[in-house]
């Protein structure tokens, strides 16, 4: 029963390709019958052929070589492809089990801090430092966050929670949270654009996440001077946010990878270090499950617009 | 002084919520695996439960069905404070009655107080 079962099993394209999490035309299984038919079809095409000319023995002999010969080859290629989607399949899954116990301890620390913070006997020395160990502690939370998220795009496992809530808002907040980084830097952020804004609907915390990302991004690659422009306009299918800086550019060469996976442009790793290279994917991942696009124009040696648009609520 | 149940297997935590808990007038009843949790819930009939996912005996899924299932308790609002966020936990959760889903490391003590406090007037009217 058992053996039935497995060869059954064996046959279920459907089902291996799920569990690979990949199209039936990339399914291994499902490769390997398309092989095998084109292989019987050119062996039968080739005796055809081949019998016009010959002894049928020696065609017979011909056909059995070529069919062993191909069948050979379709296997390897087949089980090696298999050993592929396999090992990557173990790397999602690992990614999303680390990412997960990390974060214990990184909230442990987050609220231990916070409290700490909030004591009343705290010297304002203290308080700097802690303030610094947990804006530091925040980051590494984003880093875990952007790893467990691009988990779940590779698994399809995206959830986004849309709700309807004030960019202008999240946006000004934002600002807030990044205005510290730019002073260090000697950049100033503007924010231009119409008082009046709908409001979106979208995933705000992931939002917040990407606007981040943008804006943090922008000053990052400012090379530590001049402004970085942040705009909000209406646009007929919702609202478009776009941020603007003065920085290094981007290479023509770059600009198909600029949303890849683990892209980082060979210029930037001259500038600074930090970074992943997935945020902009993750990014492009979430804005389009959102109903809305994102992109970029960007002159190299003069600096980048990165922009995104999301629908507004009721569309 | 309302009580709030937190179903944590982390010991630390504990200590944390009740420092939180102690300058806002909220009492915390501590329990340290699903299946005591379960038991404290009966005993004390708690206001508010906060509830991990990932527990020794009884874990958070099986703990909140319980809970669901018990006539006495099943209306006491039950806030996941996780740091699990797979898309079927989450659906998960919610199927079960779950009233709120709070990812850990994105939220602060104040977030999560205020969470608290929001769901505790809801369920007061």
């Amino acid at each position: 029963m058992v053996v039935i079962k497995r060869i059954l099993d064996s046959f279920n394209f459907r089902k291996q390709c799920e569990e690979y999490n990949i199209d039936i035309w990339q399914c291994p299984q499902f490769l390997f019958l398309i092989m095998g038919m084109m292989n019987i079809t050119a062996i039968v095409a080739t005796n055809i052929v081949a019998r016009r000319y010959m002894e049928p023995e020696a065609v017979a002999l011909i056909a059995l070589g070529l069919t062993a010969a191909l069948f050979v080859i379709s296997y390897i290629v087949v089980a090696s492809f298999d050993r592929i989607a396999r090992t990557s399949k173990a790397k999602t899954e690992f990614i999303s089990i680390i990412s997960h116990r990390l974060r214990s301890p990184l909230s442990a620390i987050k609220w231990q801090l916070e409290l700490l913070l909030n004591q009343h006997d705290i010297s304002a020395l203290n308080s700097e430092s802690i303030a610094e160990i947990s804006a530091q502690n925040e980051k590494m939370i984003r880093i875990v966050n952007d790893l467990l998220e691009l988990s779940q795009i590779e698994d399809d496992n995206l959830i986004l929670s849309p709700s309807a809530f004030s960019l202008k808002q999240l946006v000004e907040d934002v600002i807030v949270l990044l205005n510290k980084n730019a002073e260090k830097a000697n950049i100033s952020i503007f924010l231009s654009g119409e008082q009046d804004m709908p409001e979106v609907f979208a995933d705000r915390i992931r939002t917040k996440n990407i606007v981040f990302h943008l804006v943090d991004n922008a000053i990052r690659y400012s090379n530590r001077s001049g402004k970085v422009e942040v705009n909000l306009q209406k646009i007929p299918s919702g609202v478009k946010f776009s941020v603007t800086d003065e920085g290094i550019g981007i290479s023509e060469d770059d600009f198909k990878n600029i949303f890849k996976k683990f892209f980082r442009s060979k210029d930037i790793l001259h500038y600074q270090t930090e970074g992943t290279g997935i945020g902009l994917f993750i990014a492009k991942s979430a804005i389009e499950k959102s109903g809305g696009k994102i992109g970029f124009n960007s002159i190299d040696g003069k600096g980048s617009t990165f922009w995104f648009t999301l629908p507004v609520v009721g569309s | 002084m309302q009580k709030i149940l937190l179903i944590e297997d982390e010991m630390r935590l504990h200590k944390m919520f009740e420092s939180l808990f102690s300058m806002e007038k909220l009492e915390l009843i501590s329990a340290y695996d699903g299946e005591s949790g379960l038991k404290l819930a009966e005993e004390t009939t708690p206001d508010l439960i906060l509830l991990d996912l990932i527990l020794p005996i009884k874990n958070g899924f099986e703990t909140l069905n319980a809970l669901k299932k018990n006539p006495r308790l099943a209306n006491i609002p039950v806030i996941i404070l996780t740091n699990l966020e797979g898309k079927r936990d989450k659906e998960m959760a919610f199927s079960s009655g779950a009233c709120a889903y709070l990812v850990k490391a994105n939220f602060s003590l104040k977030e999560i107080l205020a969470k608290i406090k929001e769901v505790l007037r809801e369920h007061k009217t």
